[in-house]
Formats: C-alpha cells, sequence, structure tokens
C-alpha cells in the first residue's frame, strides 16, 4: 500500500516535472518571440489632420486638465489680425476683451507684432484642451493651431480615454522617439 | 504570586481594552472624515463643470445682449469681470480635486492604519474547528458546489441566448449590396471580391492591343488590367539592423527591353515638344522665331483660342500638326487631340477609372501630369495612378494602375521618355525607407516594367529629366531629400545627393556640366556629377535667394533664372552660385519660365507673360496678356506659342 | 501660481493698429484681406457689416474641402521678428521604462524571498505597500501585467501591432515567477492585489458553491478580453480596471463607482477582483502548480492541528481527506466519465451560441457601430448625426469604405465569437470535472493553484511559530502532542 503511495507520487512529482519544463520551454518561448518582435516604446497621438475638433479629447482624458492639448505651430501661422482662432466669430470689437475672445480660459496672447501682423501665443498652463480655437483657424485660418497630446503630462494609458471616445478615430500609438504630428514639416522632420 | 499574574493579566487586559477602544475611535474619525472628503469631491464635481467659463449660461446670455447693444461699454466690463471670476473658480476647483484626493488617501491610509490595530487588538488565537470533516460533508458541499457550477453553466447559456435574440437582423446583407462593384483601398487589401481579383491578376500582365484588322473595335475590347504590381501587396519584412519592420512592395516582375518597339527618331523628339518642357524637359530653345507681343482681349497676335471641355493644369505637348492636352474632374476625364492649324478637337479619348479617384488639393487638380508623345502614341497619368496609353486616333492600347498612390497634394509628377521606354516617377509616402516610391520604366508599347527602382524619398511633384553630362547619359530626379541620378536604360544608381527637403515641385535641369536642384525652404544647389553619395563631396555650390516652390528653374550656359510664386524673378550665376540680379512683380509664377532664344519667358498666374532678356542686367523686353489666368508651362513648337490657361489653349503666332 | 496669471481681459492698450495702405490698394473684398486688414472693412462699410461678410466667408470656407489649406501665406517681417517655437516636451524617458521592468524584477525577487525564505508576512505586507505606491500611484497603474494579456494578445494577432518592451516584460516575468516560487506577484507585488489585501479587515468565507462559481469568472473574462483585444476592438481589461481611476486621481463616475464598490467589498471578501474576475489570476493559475517551490502552510511536518483552516480569507487551504473512509476510491467515477464524453457537447453548444451572438458583441468595435449608424442615417432609419458620422462625412470617406470595413471586423467576430462561446463551454465543462475528481490529501495545503502567497496562514501554523521561536506556540505544540 505504501509502495503504491509512492508510486504514485513519483507518477505524480513526474507529471509536474515534465509540466515544468514545458513551461518552462513555452515561457522562454514566448520570451523570445516578445523580445525579437518588440520595438520601441509607443506613445498616444492625435492625427491633427483626422482631428474634428470635437472638444472630447478634454471631457475623457483621465487626468484633468486634459493632456490634450492646443499647440501652435507659429511657421504656418498667417499671423492675422482678424483671427478666428482667438476671437469669437463676430467680434465685438477687435481687442483683447473678454467678450471678443474664444478661448474660455483666455490662454492665447495676442500681441502686435508690425502692421499687419499679430502674434497668438498659447499659456500652455491655462489651456484646457477644448479645442474652440483650433475649429476657428482650421475652417477660416491657416490650420496653425491644433490638437496634441502633451507628454509632459500623457500619462500613457494601456487604453487612452480619448483615443477609445474620439470620433474621428484620430488617435493611434506613435513611436516614442517622434512622439508628436505637428502639421509644420520642417517640425516633423 | 498567583495574585500578581492575575494582577498583572487583568492590568494587561485593561490596557488592551483601551488600545482597542482608541483604535476603533481612530477608525471612526478616520472613516468619517473620507465620507467628508468624499462628499465635498463629489461636490467639487459638479462646481467644476458649471465653473467653466464654457459651460456659463449667464455668460452665454451677457454675449447675446452685447450682440444686440454692441457698443454698451458697462456690459462688456460686466462679461470681462464674469469670466475672470469663472476662469479663477474653475482653476481653483481643479486644484482641489487634485490636492482633495490627496487628502482623502490621506484620510483611507489613516483609517486602514487604525484598523489594522483595533484589529490586532481584537485577534483571537486560532482555534480549532469543533468537528473535523467528515466524508459525507465532504461529499455534500463538492454535490452542491457541482450543481450550483451547472445552473451558473445554464444561467451563462441563457445569457448567451438573450445577446443572441436581442441582436437580432445585421446590416451585412446591406452592406454588401452598398459595396457591390465597388474597388476602393479594402477592396484592394483582399477583404473583398478575392473573385473578382483572381480574374484580373490572370489578365496580368498588360497585353498590348491587337492591331484593329478592320473597322474600329469597340473601346471596352481593350483590356484594362489592374497589374502586375496593383494591389500594391505589402508584406513585412524585418530590418536586421534597426528591428524596425517596414512595409516593402512585393516584388515586381519586370520584362526585357524590347528593342523592336518603337522609337522616335532623334531630330523628330528634337523637332517636336513632346514631353513636359520640350525635347529636352529644361524649358530651353535654341532657334526659331517666336512672338514677343499679343493681347488676348483684341485678339491681336493670337491664331486660335480653343475652350477645353474639362480642366487640368497639365501643359500641352505637341506633335506634327496635332497637340495633346488633358483634362479632368472628380468623375470623368478626357485626352484631347487638337489640330494645330485650326484650333479644332479632332477628337477626345475618355479614360474610365480603373483604381479609386485620389484625394487630390485644389493645386493639384485631377490632370495635373503632363501626357508625353512619341509620334505614334500618347501617354497618360493620373493623381490616382491609372496610366493609359493611346494610338494617335486616340484608341487605348493598354491601360493599368500603378495603385492610387500616398501622396499630401495629388500625384503631380509628368511622364518622359527615353527611347522607347515609358519613365515614371512615382514617389509617395513620407519617405526614409518605408519603399513606397518608386521609379518606374515601362516599354512603351505594352506598359510592362523595364526595370525599376525603389526610391528612399518622400512624395515629390518633380518631373525626371534625361541629360548627357560629361559624356554620360543619365536621369535626374529631384526629390525631398535626395537628388537622385539613374541609368536611364538599366536604372543603375549613379549618384545622390541629400540637398532638398520639403515639397518637392521644381524639376531639375542641367546646366555648366552639373546638375542643378532647387526647392524653396532648401537650396540652389549645383551637383557635380560623380558616383555614390556626393552629398558632402560633389556640391560645387547652394544658393538660398528666391528659390521657387512650384515653377522650375531654367537657364543657359551662364545664368539660372528663377521664378517663385511670390513674383520674385532671380538671376543667378552658374559657375559660382552667386546672385546676379533679382526683380520682385506683383504676381505669381506657377508655369516654368523658359529660356527662347536669348530670352526668358515667363507667364504669370494671371495669364501674363512677361518676356525678359536672359542676360546679366533685369531688363524688360515686352509683356502680352491673355484674357484669362495660366498657370501650366507654354509649349515652343515651329515659331507659335501654345499657352494652356484655365480654360482655352491659345495658339500664339504670325498667321 | 497659476492664478495668478488670471486677470479679467481688458482690451489691450498696446500700439494703435496703423490702417494699412495695402487695403486700399484694391476695392475688392477678399477674405484674405478681411482677415488680414478687418480694419478697411470696417472702415468703408461700417462696424455692422463686420459680421455680415464674415458670415459670407464662413459660408465660402465651409464649402472648401476638409483638408486645411494655407489660406494665407506666413508673413515676412521686416522688423526681423523671430517665430516663437512651439514646445515639443518629450515623452518619459526611455531609462525609466527599463527601471520599472528592473523594480519589477526586484520586486518580484525580494517578494519570492519573503514568501519562500523568510516566510514572513509582515515583510511580505510591507512590499506589499511599496508595489501599491510605485505601480500604483507612481506609475498610475499602468502598464500592468493583467492589461498586457491585452497587448500580447494583439501583437500575436496583427503581426503590424508592435508589441513595447515593457509590457512584454510585465506580461511574462511574473509567469516565469511563478514557475519558480507560485503566485509571488499577487503576493506582493500587483498593486491591485496589493490594495485589496491592505484594506481587508473582517474577512468573511463565501460558501464553496459561490466561491466555484464566481471562479468561472476570471477564465471567461480572459477569454473576451484576448477576443476583444486580438480583433483590435477594446482593452477590456483597462476599461473596467477597479482601481486604476483612483491610482490616476479621476476617471469616470461608473469607474469610479465600480472601484470603490470593489474596495469596500474588498474589506470583507478577500480579494474579491482576483478572485473572481481578475483574468491574469487565471493564468497564473494555470502555472502555479508547476512551480518548483511551492508555498506551503509549513515547511516542516504538518501536525494536523487544524489551526489554520480558518486562516485563509481567500479560502484557498484544502483539507485532508477525511480520515473516516466514507469515500470509496471508485465513488463518482461514472460522473466523472460522463462529464468527460459531455465536453465535447459544452463547447459545442457554447460555440455555437457565441456563433449567434458574434454581431451583438461585435458591436463594441467602433468601426462596426459607425457603419451601422452611417446606414441608418443614410436610409432615414435614424433622424440626427453623431458626431462619429459627421467626421466620416467632413473627411468624404467613401460609405463603401465604412461598410467594406464593418464587414470585414464582422467576420473576424464570427471566428473570435465562436471560440469565446466554445471556451466558456470549455471551462464551466473542466471546472465541473474538476468538481468530480477528489484527490487525497494527508495534510492541510494550500492550494498550489489558488494561493496568492499572502503569508497568513504562517501566522496560524504552530510549527511554523516555533520554527520562528515563538514560545506559546511551543506550549501549543505540546499540547497536540499530548
Amino acid at each position: 500500500m505504501s509502495n503504491d503511495q509512492d508510486n504514485k507520487i513519483s507518477r505524480r512529482q513526474l507529471i509536474i516535472n515534465g509540466g515544468w519544463f514545458v513551461g518552462l520551454i513555452g515561457l522562454g518561448g514566448v520570451f523570445g518571440w516578445i523580445f525579437g518582435n518588440s520595438e520601441k516604446r509607443m506613445v498616444w497621438q492625435i492625427d491633427p489632420n483626422k482631428c474634428i475638433q470635437c472638444g472630447k479629447c478634454a471631457l475623457e482624458c483621465v487626468i484633468s486638465p486634459s493632456a490634450s492639448k492646443c499647440v501652435h505651430a507659429h511657421a504656418m501661422c498667417g499671423y492675422c489680425k482678424l483671427c478666428l482662432g482667438f476671437f469669437m466669430p463676430t467680434p465685438n470689437e477687435l481687442n483683447e476683451g473678454a467678450e471678443n475672445q474664444q478661448c474660455p480660459m483666455g490662454a492665447i496672447k495676442r500681441t502686435y507684432v508690425e502692421d499687419p501682423y499679430y502674434e497668438y501665443v498659447i499659456d500652455e498652463k491655462l489651456c484646457i484642451g477644448c479645442a474652440v480655437c483650433v475649429k476657428g483657424c482650421t475652417a477660416f485660418g491657416n490650420g496653425s493651431l491644433f490638437m496634441q497630446i502633451r507628454h509632459d503630462r500623457c500619462i500613457n494609458c494601456n487604453e487612452c480615454a480619448i483615443a477609445k471616445s474620439c470620433p474621428s478615430q484620430a488617435i493611434s500609438r506613435v513611436p516614442a522617439d517622434k512622439p508628436y504630428l505637428l502639421k509644420n514639416k520642417e517640425q516633423n522632420a | 504570586m498567583l495574585k500578581n499574574d492575575v494582577d498583572k493579566i487583568k492590568s494587561l487586559e485593561e490596557s488592551a481594552k483601551v488600545g482597542c477602544q482608541s483604535a476603533m475611535r481612530g477608525m471612526w474619525i478616520a472613516g468619517i472624515f473620507c465620507i467628508l472628503v468624499l462628499g465635498l469631491l463629489v461636490g467639487n464635481r459638479d462646481a467644476t463643470w458649471s465653473a467653466n467659463p464654457q459651460n456659463s449660461a449667464p455668460l452665454k446670455a451677457m454675449q447675446v445682449r452685447l450682440a444686440k447693444a454692441p457698443t454698451n461699454e458697462s456690459l462688456k466690463n460686466e462679461i470681462r469681470q464674469l469670466d475672470a471670476q469663472l476662469r479663477h473658480e474653475y482653476l481653483f476647483r481643479l486644484t482641489f480635486a487634485n490636492q482633495g484626493s490627496y487628502v482623502l488617501l490621506l484620510g483611507v491610509v489613516l483609517f486602514l492604519i487604525a484598523g489594522a490595530s483595533a484589529a490586532a487588538y481584537n485577534k483571537k488565537i486560532p482555534m480549532p474547528g469543533l468537528e473535523e470533516q467528515s466524508s459525507d460533508s465532504v461529499r455534500r458541499s463538492a454535490g452542491v458546489a457541482r450543481r450550483s457550477v451547472g445552473v451558473f453553466g445554464v444561467i451563462a447559456a441563457l445569457s448567451l441566448m438573450v445577446i443572441v435574440v436581442s441582436s437580432q437582423g445585421n446590416l451585412n446583407s446591406e452592406y454588401r449590396k452598398a459595396v457591390r462593384g465597388y474597388h476602393g483601398q479594402a477592396a484592394e487589401s483582399g477583404q473583398v471580391n478575392a473573385a473578382s481579383q483572381a480574374v484580373q491578376s490572370a489578365l496580368a500582365p498588360a497585353t498590348p492591343m491587337p492591331a484593329p484588322a478592320a473597322g474600329n473595335p469597340p473601346i471596352s475590347s481593350s483590356k484594362i488590367t489592374i497589374g502586375p504590381f496593383s494591389p500594391p501587396q505589402i508584406q513585412l519584412v524585418k530590418n536586421t539592423q534597426t528591428g524596425n519592420k517596414k512595409p516593402i512592395a512585393s516584388k515586381i516582375e519586370t520584362v526585357a527591353l524590347d528593342e523592336s518597339d518603337y522609337q522616335p527618331v532623334a531630330e523628330e523628339w528634337a523637332k517636336n515638344w513632346p514631353v513636359f518642357r520640350g525635347p529636352t524637359g529644361m524649358g530651353v530653345i535654341e532657334s526659331g522665331d517666336y512672338p514677343l507681343k499679343w493681347d488676348g482681349k483684341s485678339g491681336e497676335g493670337i491664331i486660335w483660342k480653343t475652350a477645353i471641355p474639362l480642366p487640368g493644369w497639365n501643359s500641352p505637348v505637341v506633335w506634327g500638326d496635332k497637340i495633346f492636352v488633358v483634362g479632368a474632374d472628380k468623375t470623368k476625364r478626357e485626352i484631347y487631340c487638337i489640330d494645330a492649324a485650326s484650333g479644332k478637337i479632332i477628337w477626345k479619348q475618355p479614360f474610365a477609372m480603373i483604381a479609386k479617384q485620389a484625394d487630390v488639393m485644389e493645386d493639384t487638380g485631377y490632370a495635373p501630369s503632363t501626357l508625353a508623345v512619341d509620334g505614334k502614341r500618347i501617354f497618360a497619368i493620373f493623381p490616382n495612378g491609372d496610366l493609359g496609353c493611346f494610338d494617335f486616333e486616340g484608341k487605348q492600347i493598354w491601360a493599368k494602375s500603378l495603385g492610387v498612390p500616398e501622396n499630401t497634394y495629388g500625384h503631380g509628377s509628368s511622364l518622359t521618355m527615353f527611347r522607347s521606354l515609358l519613365m515614371i516617377l512615382f514617389d509617395q509616402g513620407s519617405g526614409g525607407s518605408d519603399g513606397k516610391s518608386i521609379f518606374y520604366a515601362l516599354q512603351g508599347g505594352t506598359g510592362n516594367i523595364v526595370w525599376y527602382a525603389k526610391r528612399p524619398v518622400a512624395n515629390s511633384w518633380a518631373t525626371p529629366v534625361v541629360a548627357t553630362i560629361g559624356g554620360r547619359l543619365e536621369m535626374l530626379t529631384n526629390a525631398n531629400p535626395y537628388v537622385i541620378s539613374y541609368d536611364p536604360l538599366t536604372g543603375k544608381e549613379y549618384w545622390r545627393a541629400d540637398v532638398m527637403s520639403g515639397d518637392v515641385v521644381p524639376s531639375p535641369i542641367v546646366a555648366g556640366g552639373m546638375a542643378l536642384s532647387c526647392n524653396t525652404g532648401a537650396y540652389l544647389a549645383a551637383i557635380k556629377p560623380g558616383s555614390g553619395d556626393l552629398s558632402k563631396t560633389g556640391i560645387a555650390w547652394k544658393a538660398s535667394d528666391g528659390l521657387p516652390d512650384i515653377s522650375s528653374p531654367v537657364a543657359n550656359n551662364d545664368l539660372v533664372f528663377l521664378a517663385d510664386s511670390m513674383g520674385n524673378v532671380t538671376c543667378v550665376d552658374v559657375k559660382t552660385g552667386k546672385k546676379v540680379w533679382e526683380h520682385a512683380y506683383e504676381t505669381a509664377f506657377k508655369a516654368s519660365p523658359s529660356i527662347v532664344v536669348g530670352n526668358v519667358y515667363l507667364l504669370d498666374s494671371e495669364g501674363v507673360m512677361r518676356v525678359i532678356a536672359a542676360g546679366r542686367t533685369f531688363k524688360e523686353v515686352s509683356k502680352s496678356a491673355l484674357s484669362e489666368g495660366a498657370s501650366a508651362t507654354p509649349a515652343f513648337v515651329g515659331g507659335r506659342i501654345y499657352i494652356r490657361g484655365d480654360k482655352s489653349l491659345y495658339c500664339i503666332g504670325k498667321k | 501660481m497659476i492664478r495668478s496669471l488670471i486677470a479679467p481681459n481688458k482690451a489691450a492698450s498696446g500700439p494703435a493698429d496703423p490702417a494699412s495702405a495695402a487695403c486700399n490698394r484694391s476695392n475688392q473684398t477678399t477674405l484674405f484681406q478681411l482677415l488680414r486688414y478687418p480694419d478697411a472693412e470696417a472702415a468703408t462699410g461700417g462696424r455692422a457689416s463686420l459680421p455680415g461678410s464674415l458670415l459670407s466667408a464662413f459660408c465660402f470656407l465651409l464649402s472648401l474641402p476638409a483638408y486645411a489649406v494655407q489660406h494665407f501665406p506666413p508673413p515676412d517681417f521686416t522688423t526681423g521678428h523671430k517665430l516663437p517655437v512651439t514646445a515639443t516636451p518629450p515623452p518619459r524617458a526611455e531609462w525609466l521604462a527599463y527601471m520599472d521592468i528592473g523594480v519589477l524584477i526586484a520586486a518580484l525577487m525580494l517578494a519570492t524571498y519573503f514568501v519562500l525564505w523568510k516566510r514572513n508576512r509582515r515583510a511580505i505586507g510591507g512590499l506589499s505597500i511599496f508595489s501599491l505606491a510605485y505601480f500604483g500611484f507612481y506609475r498610475h497603474g499602468c502598464v500592468c501585467s493583467i492589461g498586457a494579456i491585452q497587448n500580447v494578445a494583439q501583437s500575436i494577432a496583427d503581426p503590424n501591432i508592435v508589441l513595447p518592451v515593457v509590457a512584454g516584460a510585465f506580461f511574462l516575468l511574473p509567469l516565469i515567477f511563478a514557475l519558480f516560487g507560485g503566485r509571488v506577484f499577487c503576493a506582493a507585488v500587483c498593486p491591485l492585489g496589493a490594495a485589496q489585501d491592505i484594506v481587508l479587515m473582517k474577512p468573511s468565507k463565501a460558501p464553496d458553491w459561490l466561491a466555484q462559481c464566481l471562479g468561472v469568472l476570471p477564465w471567461i473574462y480572459l477569454g473576451a478580453a484576448v477576443m476583444y483585444a486580438a480583433i483590435g476592438s477594446a482593452y477590456i481589461i483597462c476599461r473596467y480596471d477597479p482601481f486604476v481611476a483612483f491610482f490616476r486621481f479621476g476617471g469616470s463616475v461608473p469607474m469610479l463607482v465600480f472601484g470603490g464598490g470593489m474596495l469596500v467589498l474588498s474589506m470583507f471578501v478577500g480579494r474579491a477582483y482576483c478572485r473572481f474576475l481578475c483574468p491574469y489570476g487565471a493564468l497564473l493559475r494555470l502555472v502555479s502548480p508547476l512551480a518548483k517551490w511551492k508555498v506551503t502552510v509549513t515547511p516542516d511536518e504538518c501536525v494536523q492541528c487544524r489551526l489554520c483552516e480558518d486562516a485563509c480569507p481567500f479560502g484557498e487551504i484544502r483539507y485532508p481527506t477525511p480520515r473516516d473512509g466514507g469515500i470509496s476510491r471508485t465513488e463518482g467515477k461514472s460522473r466523472l466519465a460522463a462529464l468527460i464524453l459531455l465536453l465535447p457537447v459544452f463547447i459545442g453548444m457554447g460555440a455555437g451560441l457565441g456563433y449567434l451572438a458574434s454581431d451583438k458583441l461585435a458591436q463594441v468595435d467602433p468601426a462596426v457601430s459607425l457603419a451601422k449608424r452611417v446606414w441608418l442615417e443614410d436610409h432615414g432609419k435614424v433622424k440626427g448625426t453623431t458626431l462619429e458620422t459627421d467626421a466620416v462625412r467632413k473627411h468624404d470617406t467613401p460609405k463603401e469604405e465604412v461598410y467594406l470595413q464593418s464587414l470585414a471586423i464582422g467576420k473576424k467576430y464570427r471566428y473570435g465569437s465562436l471560440a469565446l462561446g466554445g471556451w466558456i463551454g470549455l471551462v464551466i465543462g473542466l471546472r465541473l470535472i474538476g468538481l468530480s475528481i477528489r484527490r487525497r490529501r494527508s495534510d492541510y495545503e494550500a492550494d498550489s493553484a489558488g494561493c496568492v502567497a499572502c503569508g497568513r496562514c504562517y501566522l496560524s501554523c504552530p510549527v511554523e511559530r516555533f520554527r520562528h521561536g515563538d514560545a506559546e506556540a511551543i506550549k501549543i505544540l505540546e499540547e497536540y502532542r499530548a
């Protein structure tokens, strides 16, 4: 009886040992496969050409305010005096009064450069990523204002909440060494 | 002794009781604190929403009032005050949420510490259960568990059934109906229509049209084939150096050069205007008597003017007494053959879509590429990669698709020819090693590929040029970032130079024994031909004044002339690259300038042709206007100038 | 600091805007002039005309194609004004990502040491607090081993999707460690496990039948997560992660409520998520029985004191076979045989039901629901449009492409849900078979698959306490020996 028990245990042990080696080899194989195929780190980014400026990324991002903010490619900017990224569609007057500004946070600073050019600089600390200015600039202007995920804020969730809810599927993973999809070619290079 | 022990135990129990009570009290306090903070955070969530100036109803109402009373200064001040107040509040709420979360976390930690110490006081000494497990209880509990798992399985099945019932009626059959006959990207990538693709690949490679026995066979009898390299099959290969996966087009089948295929005689070629920028491809006409002055309004100097039904930015090409242009809109494309003597359209030939229409910019249009003509055949390429060959009667000889290119503005490079080879610069994608940009050399008679070269460049819009430099025949291509020279017969790369950037539209030229390439934002670079990478060693000079963005440069042996879309004309010395002069017109040059017997002909986008002396000082010789704008480069043949305006084709010359 | 930036936005008192000479050149008001020289317009037509002409400009612009056109060439400044540089803050440094892997390996090694060598519950608890702080609050719970299942599944299914090294490492390392020392990852490295373990105060024992039923859920969850990730529709594990919203200090209301509920539940039911939902736990259950060194209540001889019977808050201590000999060895053999024969039937039923349910399951995919909505809108079955369908129209995407994509994904779902249904059948069938097999045990043992190596049972075993030099334990032991 006890001999039988011993046999049983050793048989059991044999199966477990076999399984152990199979498991080790299997996991080793997966390990090799993963590191043979895995690549650079990826981060999330918005394709500004697909973005429809719905403003959802301001609401859906898991951090608050959103990691997606408006950036300004100055090299593309027309420096318009009447910038419809900055001003309401029907501004009362062309000055910086709150009643004329699109930006709910007053995050765009407008400064006079030379006739007839004005410069628009975004104060990113204030930007909440609502994309109101982007909408105006894309419809009326050069589209030099556009949405980008800011990597100093993004925590790179495995399933990006704003990518999930983006109506135009504009957000995807890009290689971490080229983390921005700027419209301006020179800056992208 | 015993009493002492009892006292000790009693006092121990007493202190344990006190400790336990205080731990419990701490737990309660921390718990209530957590709930309070949680309540504040929940309230803060709503407050944050309403503090967001975007959601503020009073602010909106005030804006409406202001629109009605635009001069109400006090209302403006009210708006500003409220706006500032809301923004304050909003930022405060955001900070509050963040810091409140930390406070809540702290509260939870305190709660847990208190809880853990209370548990430590309350810890019971482990005691064995009263009874050992009996066989009956083991059997019973296993039975209960089995039955419950069974019930669980039934519940799982039932819930799947509920899903099945609730999902009745999908739209798949409707979708299939809607996509019937659609040949788009998804269709090409093999998701549907596998059967029809098999048929198509069976037809490949393109077969030349049999000689018409009698009468005119209907066009539909000429076979439209997709292939041999469309659909573009992408396969992934691994680059061992970087470990990057990159798609490269699958192996393209090539055929040997067919020496018996028709090729034009050199003298004939030189006498006509067979490709973009004439027989040299560089817009230089060395002899002839060409008009200097005309007037589109009065008709002075204009032999005829013919309206072209469909739009296109491509230039006219001329062979003998026939002129060919192409026009297209989003849905249709037509090739026009025009009688040089009368200006009448002799025939027009529609060309059916093979691939899906491409997305193009207005500046590119649906017919940006100039035709190529070799005396017997006319070749056309369109932004969606469709390629057609027609005879001089307009009959289609062959047609194929190169696949819709990945091109920001739409493919715009024109065709060029070398002997019987049709040269197609098909640059696309974002460059680097994505393997998408390819140079194709096709047998003119059949459309089969004789050679091809993969190019490490981004999408470009320049036209290649074949020229003899230093006794060697080279085919020059211009793209971002490389200027590359190939052997036009074999496709072997002679050299390359990294000098370009941006969206390259201007085509290369040859002057002073050097290849000249330029693009706005990069340079005008003079490259001495050699072999290998000449980026560091082969650059004779670089200049950066007046760089064109659309039009190509033109040069004689001494000077290079550049014209940009801001109206600047710049003259640069070929030997040194130094600026000789510049002149600013208030217009835009989109058509490429030509040097015609000592003069530079500059056509601007308003249709005004300025003739300036091709010399070291700026001198305007004449200025003539059409009655419409123009963006296509004119053709200079036999003393006549053919200009394609925005709507019409003009023939200018002596009647 | 930010608040100091806020002041009422007043009209600027900057330089007066000089009237532009350029606008006088042409009488024709182009959009270009309107936006660059709006004053000219205001001067000629009065202020009231400004909105009007903007409105017409707006109508004109709406007719333009969706892609942005460079309406206004960037200016050449005569004053030599320098353009500001657009900042592009880099993502988290690469070495930090490798540090995460390093911390993971170190934590796993420490956990193995604490569980198997030191056998110290306090050290295990301390390490789990560290893991909660590092992988949870510092790394915001991303990427975690549980979620990494999806990255691996997706990159296996679609070779175009590359697997980030970090995700691969997080997926594999705990499994490899489990092959040596059991579920030490669950014990002290997983931040989700740590969060539940720390709040566990008054564990109540779930009845065996309930635990057996709920124990099936992780397997189903695993199957569903793999299916959705492999098709590329969603990462449902991340979407329904209980605590990630806490780690990030923010999240949607349902996420926070679910997480809070899970946390409160975990105070009374030990590791509810780990035991009844966690799909990675399911994988570890497969590997951990093979472990080279298993977690034991005591490495020494069991004295059958029965003190550990209630020690495990997760119900993973298996009792020895009753010594009354009431169960014969052949008992239930026929039931077992029947269940084994029925297994293919279970699988087939599940597969069939799964196949039929595929259309509903596919609705999770945004492309599928988009195609449906587009079709319904185009055929007047629903009123109004959604942002998603607006985007399709704005980008001029051919409807055929939308439908083709939906068809292609729908096809994948038919295979996927067939497999998922079969998997569910298999899991339930195997669970029934497992409940019909009786293993003989002579001692109290930790279940090699279910034990999360928390080390609580070490504290109740007198043999173990004796080993650690606990004087009280000697008394208890003597009692038992007597």
